[in-house]
């Protein structure tokens, strides 16, 4: 785990993941915006990401690694507790701005998409697992074979979220998921439960698969 | 008692592979890898270190596997010019890099950036092409590595700097419990300070031992074009004409059928190309 961490401090110090900063920014921005796809907030943080790969060609990353007294399975661990740090921190730094969008656009939710609610939390979260277990996958496989996948990661999340859109708003079964009450919310919860243990799963998927990849895969 | 074990590897691309390589080395010694561009060196030194999967074989270092973290700590590892992290000042990415390294020591670091003349305020991208090779030695130099192994680390150094690191590495040896494996193409290198030397061409190993043995198993020959008998030629290993005659070399065993021509000791150079330029492909046969 020492190397993991490492790893991950010295993404933080050598590369521009300030940058990151620009995309979390307009995350919040964004949700602030009273007629909104408020899943479209923390999407920006995935353009960040796909540039972290792009990072990590131009800086020599992996053939890098390959000096270092590490493994490719720590490499790999490290890469993606990387993207789920990075989505993670996207979703927290959403919160205070849902939480002020909520309060003060509570009028316009009815005419509009998903609230910032658990519903949300559970389009974000479902949509980023998917990205991750495409594009992590791809990254190791080789060399060019990230960016197709990243071009897919990015149409998924969107049809995901707009599925989960279309669903809620169509069922009226489900029209306490368009909610914003504390009874409402509260009838969320599982969803939102259910959403983060997925969102852990897949992650772990993700490294599992991309690992076992990268020890076939030629640097 | 070895310390590296490469057995048996074998690794294809395509219509490339090297074959069937192996070879030992034992702690207090230096071993040269040679061959021409494209020969196998490279390929060879990233299977042995993991960063190449093998399609069969195995390398062990102290018993262990070489992709194994723990034994990486202990392998001290240059692969080619330092292209990494190129908008990053050098100390910075020290200070980042040895972090991974148990024994790192800043004493020994900070005495080879200085005997290097590196200024740690460049970024890496600001360094010439032999600034990168020294601080890839030093990095690697700096955290007690048992075993260094190098692909190609004088390349680009002018003959002032090689000479000083060859001087780093015959003293790296000295105490009997390092040892060194670098790859090369400059031949005069291997004449300085290589113990042994393994000959890859095409993927294989064709010539692997003690230097001075290899070198005195060949003979350098010279003589008219009336001396080439056909009987000569089918025992030169290679050999090219001139207007003056030919120049040719062959092995010590058969130098009896030369004893009338002009006899000169070999070297590592002449050796690779009258194996490769001038080789002959009839007595191959």
């Amino acid at each position: 785990m020492k190397n993991t961490i490492n790893l991950i401090k010295m993404d933080l110090e050598l590369m521009p993941t300030w940058v990151a900063l620009i995309f979390l920014a307009i995350s919040g921005m964004l949700m602030l915006i009273p007629v909104y796809p408020r899943f479209i907030s923390p999407f920006y943080i995935l353009i960040f990401i796909i540039q972290t790969f792009s990072f990590e060609a131009e800086y020599g990353q992996k053939q890098f690694a390959a000096i270092l007294p590490i493994t490719k399975a720590e490499y790999v661990r490290a890469k993606t507790l990387a993207v789920v740090m990075y989505e993670t921190a996207a979703i927290l730094f959403t919160v205070p701005f849902a939480v002020i969008s909520a309060s003060l656009f509570r009028d316009f939710h009815s005419f509009s998409f998903i609230p910032p609610n658990f519903t949300c939390l559970l389009q974000v979260l479902l949509s980023m697992s998917v990205f991750n277990i495409l594009v992590m996958n791809a990254d190791f496989k080789g060399q060019f074979k990230v960016t197709p996948a990243c071009v897919v990661g990015l149409i998924l999340y969107a049809v995901i979220s707009g599925t989960i859109e279309g669903v809620v708003q169509s069922i009226p079964a489900l029209s306490f998921m368009m909610g914003l009450s504390a009874h409402d919310l509260l009838l969320q919860l599982p969803f939102a439960a259910f959403a983060i243990i997925f969102f852990a799963l897949t992650a772990y998927i993700s490294y599992r698969s991309a690992a076992r990849n990268y020890e076939k895969a030629e640097i | 008692m070895a310390i590296l074990n490469v057995n048996h590897i074998c690794k294809s691309f395509g219509p490339f592979a090297i074959k069937d390589i192996s070879f030992e080395i034992e702690p207090g010694y230096i071993v040269g890898f040679i061959g021409r561009n494209g020969a196998g060196k490279t390929t060879t030194l990233k299977s042995i270190l993991g960063v190449t999967k093998v399609d069969s074989g195995s390398v062990t270092y102290m018993g262990k596997s070489t992709v194994d973290s723990n034994v990486k700590q202990e392998l001290g590892i240059i692969l080619g010019e330092f292209t990494y992290y190129r908008h990053v000042k050098i100390a910075k990415l020290t200070k980042a890099v040895k972090r991974f390294f148990v024994n790192w020591n800043d004493d020994t670091y900070n005495e080879y950036i200085r005997r290097f003349g590196i200024d740690e305020n460049k970024r890496v991208k600001e360094l010439s092409s032999g600034m990168k090779v020294k601080y890839s030695l030093a990095i690697a130099l700096s955290h007690e590595a048992k075993l260094l192994i190098l692909d190609e680390p004088t390349s680009g150094l002018d003959p002032i700097s090689r000479d000083e690191i060859l001087d780093i590495f015959r003293s790296i040896v000295a105490d009997g419990e390092h040892s060194i494996l670098f790859s090369t193409h400059i031949t005069s290198d291997l004449d300085k300070c290589a113990d042994y030397v393994i000959y890859i061409k095409n993927g294989e190993i064709t010539m692997s031992g003690d230097r001075e043995e290899i070198i005195n198993g060949f003979r350098l020959v010279q003589g008219g074009m009336d001396a080439l008998t056909p009987e000569l030629e089918h025992r030169l290993i290679g050999y090219k004409t001139n207007a003056f005659g030919f120049s040719g070399l062959i092995r010590e065993d058969d130098i009896e059928i030369a004893k009338d021509l002009m006899i000169a000791r070999a070297d590592i150079e002449s050796i690779m190309l009258y194996n490769e330029k001038y080789v002959n492909e009839e007595a191959m046969k």
